[in-house]
């Protein structure tokens, strides 16, 4: 909807006309822009590619926007997508060291109390507790990274780019 | 005004919106370098003129092949942003030009075709692409 009129803190190249421009920050590799002097251009980012939707009327007159251009625009991807390969490396990493731990209690019950039984059951009651968590805490973590998708958005946001 | 939108990184919902104004930011230039001449290009960054963690960039928004595509940007960026001015002759802009009260006036004045990009061919198009960029090229060089 059209409005005649605009914002108080709408921007104007005139407003440079009576206010000092602010002192530039200490910014190394970094080039302070000057405001004003116009070219009046447009750069390739929103000219190249753009004939295809330019044609497609339901995207042209829609809602204004364009099909997003990849060649033309980068997208950083930034959040909790780490999150899933940390579950993946990490929970692989604690389920391997929890069974090799396992089978390392094992033979230490068999090395050292082979005739003993309750030696041997104290051994692997003491370590129970530490092997089953270090167990649980791998197989949740490759759990999470093995939910259905949409379940999965809830804890990890979306693994693919858009 | 520019918005700052933040969302929690756990949960992805939004924790606070700032809204500051435009002319608060400074813009810089940021070449891009590297150690083999492989990658050429640059960011045009804003800076908050008090608070440094207040930024934005073209990051996201474009992705210059050369320092003169980034100046084009900034100039871009500041006919967009004035309100005296009307919006860059872009096809992305042209379905809502008559909706900016300067734009509009300025169309009815030079007498701007409202199709202008819409009906163009495919040469055509790719003849005022052409002469665009070396527009760019000549006023930046």
């Amino acid at each position: 909807m059209q409005q005649d009129y605009y914002a108080a803190t709408a921007y104007e190249y005139q407003y440079w006309k009576t206010t000092p421009m602010p002192e530039p920050h200490q910014l190394k590799g970094n080039h302070p822009l000057e405001f004003g002097d116009y070219a009046r251009v447009v750069p390739s980012t929103y000219l190249k590619g753009l004939y295809a939707s330019l044609k497609d009327e339901g995207i042209a007159e829609d809602d204004g926007l364009f099909q997003f251009n990849h060649q033309c625009i980068r997208t950083v991807t930034g959040g909790r997508a780490w999150l899933g390969i940390l579950c993946q490396f990490g929970g692989s990493l604690l389920v391997i060291g929890g069974t090799a731990i396992v089978i390392g209690v094992l033979l230490l019950s068999l090395y050292f109390a082979f005739s003993d039984l309750k030696l041997s059951i104290k051994i692997i009651k003491e370590m129970a507790p530490i092997i089953g968590c270090i167990l649980i805490v791998g197989l949740v973590f490759l759990g999470l990274v093995r939910l259905p998708p949409l379940t999965q958005t809830i804890f990890l946001v979306r693994l693919v780019p858009l | 005004m520019i918005t700052f939108w933040q969302y929690s990184w756990l949960s992805g919902r939004l924790k606070s919106k700032k809204s500051v104004n435009f002319m608060e930011f400074i813009p810089y230039l940021q070449p891009l370098v590297s150690p083999t001449p492989t990658s050429t290009g640059c960011n045009i960054i804003f800076v908050h003129k008090d608070d440094k963690s207040l930024q934005f960039s073209s990051v996201g928004l474009a992705n210059f092949t050369s320092i003169a595509d980034g100046l084009a940007w900034w100039d871009f960026i500041q006919c967009y942003m004035d309100v005296a001015e009307p919006l860059p002759n872009a096809p992305t802009l042209e379905v809502c030009r008559h909706l900016d009260p300067t734009t509009a006036k300025h169309d009815v004045a030079i007498g701007r075709d409202p199709r202008y990009w819409r009906d163009m061919s495919e040469q055509e198009y790719e003849a005022a692409e052409q002469a665009m960029a070396e527009k760019v090229a000549r006023a930046f060089h």
